[in-house]
């Protein structure tokens, strides 16, 4: 399987309503975060398009998410940074599938060849914690949350439902590449429960028949002209 | 920003914490930087973590001059120019959303803070965490400077030992006499560990604390470190927390920034560092011997004990390991005085205690209360009771290494050895409350699916041993449970309990035990009856339409995977029972209500 390359990010209609956040306000800046506006004589116009600006750039992100296994280029960024610290195992291979999406059998090859490890105590560590996946996903990683609250809350009709609408068994990735399905223990949102989490955004309170429209606006957010039926 | 820095007359806070964010408070945030910016509003704009309302959020709350503030749930984009306009603008409150007014602290949800007493949670939600100059404001970092500069080592412990406080992580373990045996255990290097790996599934305090008011807890590790002698700080943080975990990085650096971390801090010849480390997901690495396992980049494994961290910890060097909320605690004591604390809580458990109300409560979200509330307070008198007028059936505490208590059990008082006689344990705090449509045997079943599958498979006992209850359970569930099981489960657990290597497997039959203390006639009607009481097991249960009430709007024929649902349109329709595989997709479907699952 091969990651979608760049394809969606011309395709994303300029005029999207601005409530559809694609990725998350994943690089939300202290200054944004400060909210220091009170201070600053600006007008709506320019923040509509600071936010339109935002907005943009992280759009255009999801193009190359992911290093392709063959470039090297990553590796040498987590190697000076880990390299050479002791016990520094699992921020080597969170760095690592932070850019490669994925610990591929080559990466991890290349990672114990350089940082002076055996493969198996890569392969041990990679397998024993959940985080790691030996497999790439699709460009939306779904995880729905089991844990107490959502277990109570009715988490496996959520789950089933996500599996109803996309076609796929947990674990498994859509023919499409689009989405990737996981359930997961707590994610520390307990008051919301169930809960999902897509990408990075969070979507709490859910009920099944709320499911069919949240993966709608990411199938459309990807350019998908396909129906998710 | 502090309040009148820049000469408003209002100061808005929006609460902006993992679960005000999930249910959308970016949006929020957006709305009111574009109002603010565009308008002509006598108002600053600042964010806090959560304030504990986790059910109304996102929430608001609003400051005026004179110290008065009221607090609106249930934000949306849409809402925010009116909000703007009306309170801000005309000084007029917009009743309707109102959740606390401090003028009638009581009145609406106002009683679910103001039943609260919060020592933990004391800034959360009040504070910017992002920015330290808030924090010091409000007196933060002073007890770590007086005690460095005009205290000892040993004065410091004498203190912590003095307010009772025990280890809030779940074992309850006297935190001053850890500190004690950290410090007394000789070497040149000495570790100190921050758990902030919070993976009981139901618990976030930890969470909220990191995401709210890290700085209290970078404090509480000053403390610590300076205490027991140790220059090396760690926080073993949750991948799965990327926001307390940025809020982390942030304050570490603005720390370094002001001289509280580093070299020579607050100008004394003492060093102390503190550096993240995140976690990759294992239920286990909660457990110490685990988690340095995980730190020093080996699988996560436990290991037996003695050696205690406190003599050959981290890299075999004396560690002391203390929870989020301990070390959170730690400055609140140092600077009100252990007596302070002390005041607070039962004879054998001081303090108060945080806990995270979920499930099927009323008000779901953060309560802080003394030891020595009783269950029915926390549960009713703060979480509002029983969410949708069911009846209570059950609390479940301690996550999959606790217990479930009935209602006989409610008056029971929080505090480590009551909680621990009635049958679950105070753990980390997780509170998730089960109503009468949640199945006693399918929640035993889902714990144990949890440990069974976090167990890490260094021991027999927890690895096989939790593999067969497990098997039984799932049995239970489907209707193929055995008369010998509730026997079975007996003897298993009770060898799991004594053989285990390490507490995950040593207290892993716990949710079996308390369920078949307190709701054996369940797992009987599952075994001999072939019924689910709660009808809750689909194995156990039939779906039926009620004629009376359905509408045939056939949204339920559109979700049957199996086409067992029939019906003319605008007539009522009808569930073939043989062909109907209990999914109960219908039931989540139905808007009128008419599916009932029996």
């Amino acid at each position: 399987m091969s990651r979608p390359s760049g394809k969606f990010c011309p395709t994303v209609p300029k005029n999207r309503p601005a409530r559809v956040a694609v990725r998350p306000r994943a690089a939300l800046t202290r200054e944004s975060l400060l909210l220091e506006s009170s201070r600053v004589a600006a007008r709506p116009a320019a923040v509509a398009a600071r936010h339109e600006e935002e907005r943009m750039e992280k759009e255009c992100a999801c193009a190359n998410r992911y290093a392709d296994v063959d470039d090297l280029g990553p590796m040498d960024e987590i190697m000076e940074k880990y390299g050479h610290e002791k016990g520094a195992l699992i921020p080597l291979l969170q760095e690592a599938q932070d850019a490669y999406g994925y610990l591929d059998e080559q990466i991890m090859r290349e990672l114990a060849r350089r940082a002076g490890y055996q493969l198996s105590q890569l392969y041990g560590v990679a397998t024993f914690f959940s985080q790691f996946r030996l497999k790439p996903i699709g460009e939306y990683l779904i995880k729905v949350c089991h844990g107490t609250a959502c277990h109570v809350g009715g988490a496996t009709q959520i789950s089933d439902e996500v599996c109803n609408q996309l076609g796929i068994k947990e674990g498994e990735t859509t023919p499409d590449n689009k989405f990737t399905l996981e359930s997961v223990m707590c994610l520390g949102a307990c008051a919301l429960a169930p809960i999902m989490v897509v990408g990075e955004d969070t979507h709490g309170k859910l009920k099944p028949t709320g499911i069919k429209k949240i993966l709608k606006k990411y199938a459309d957010i990807a350019g998908s002209t396909e129906e998710e039926e | 920003m502090i309040m009148g820095e820049n000469g408003h007359r209002y100061k808005l806070v929006l609460g902006y914490g993992t679960c005000g964010i999930a249910a959308g408070a970016t949006a929020v945030k957006d709305a009111l930087e574009e109002a603010v910016e565009g308008g002509d509003y006598d108002v600053d704009l600042d964010i806090a973590g959560c304030m504990g309302y986790c059910f109304k959020e996102p929430v608001i709350e609003i400051f005026d001059r004179d110290g008065g503030s009221v607090i609106y749930g249930d934000m949306t984009a849409k809402k925010v120019p009116q909000l703007l306009e009306e309170h801000v603008g005309k000084g007029v409150l917009v009743e309707d959303w109102v959740i606390k007014d401090s003028r009638e602290p009581a009145a609406g949800e106002g009683d679910f803070l103001e039943n609260q007493h919060r020592v933990v949670l004391r800034n959360c939600g009040k504070i910017n965490p992002e920015n330290i100059e808030e924090y010091i404001a409000i007196g933060g970092y002073e007890a770590a400077r007086k005690a460095l500069t005009s205290s000892t080592p040993e004065a410091v412990i004498d203190e912590v030992s003095a307010s009772g406080i025990r280890g809030r992580g779940g074992a309850g373990f006297p935190t001053g006499t850890k500190w004690g045996f950290a410090r007394k255990s000789p070497g040149d290097v000495k570790y100190l560990i921050c758990n902030a790996d919070e993976g009981d599934p139901g618990a976030f305090m930890d969470r909220s604390v990191l995401e709210g008011d890290p700085h209290s807890v970078l404090e509480g590790m000053i403390l610590a470190g300076f205490a027991i002698g140790a220059r090396h700080g760690l926080i073993y943080c949750r991948a799965e927390y990327p926001l307390a975990l940025k809020r982390l990085d942030i304050a570490i650096e603005d720390c370094h920034r002001k001289g509280f971390l580093g070299e020579n801090i607050f100008g004394t010849d003492w060093g102390f560092e503190v550096r993240v480390k995140k976690g990759a997901g294992a239920f286990v690495c909660g457990e110490e011997t685990a988690m340095m396992a995980s730190i020093e980049g080996q699988r996560g494994m436990p290991r037996p004990r003695p050696p205690f961290p406190a003599n050959s910890g981290l890299w075999g060097k004396p560690t002391n390991i203390n929870n989020v909320e301990t070390l959170a605690a730690i400055p609140w004591i140092m600077a009100k005085g252990s007596d302070a604390y002390s005041a607070i809580g039962t004879e054998k458990s001081k303090g108060t205690k945080v806990f995270c109300l979920a499930g099927k409560v009323r008000r779901t979200g953060l309560a802080e209360v003394p030891m020595g509330y009783t269950l029915r307070q926390v549960i009713f008198d703060v979480g509002g009771g029983i969410a949708g007028g069911r009846q209570f059936k059950a609390v479940q505490m301690g996550g999959p290494s606790g217990g479930c208590l009935p209602e006989s059990k409610l008056d029971t008082q929080v505090d480590y050895d009551q909680i621990t006689a009635a049958g679950a344990i105070i753990g980390s705090g997780g509170m998730i409350v089960a109503d009468n449509r949640t199945c006693m045997v399918d929640l035993a079943r889902y714990f144990l699916s949890f440990t069974q599958d976090e167990s890490c498979g260094k021991c027999t006992p927890c690895r096989i041993g939790t593999k067969r209850m497990l098997e039984i359970l799932e049995r239970i569930c489907e209707g193929k449970g055995k008369p010998e099981d509730i026997a079975s489960l007996e003897t298993l657990a009770d060898d799991i309990k004594a053989a285990s290597l390490c507490a995950l497997g040593g207290t892993a039959p716990n949710p079996v035990l308390t369920t078949l203390r307190y709701f054996k006639n369940e797992y009987e009607d599952h075994i001999f009856n072939h019924r689910c009481t709660a009808a809750s097991c689909p194995a156990l249960i039939t779906l039926q339409i009620d004629p009376d009430t359905c509408t045939g709007c056939g949204a339920c024929v559109k979700v049957c995977p199996t086409e067992a649902i029939t019906g003319e349109k605008k007539q009522p329709h009808h569930i073939d029972v043989d062909a109907c595989i209990r999914c109960k997709m219908c039931l989540s479907r139905c808007p009128s209500e008419s599916i009932v699952a029996e």
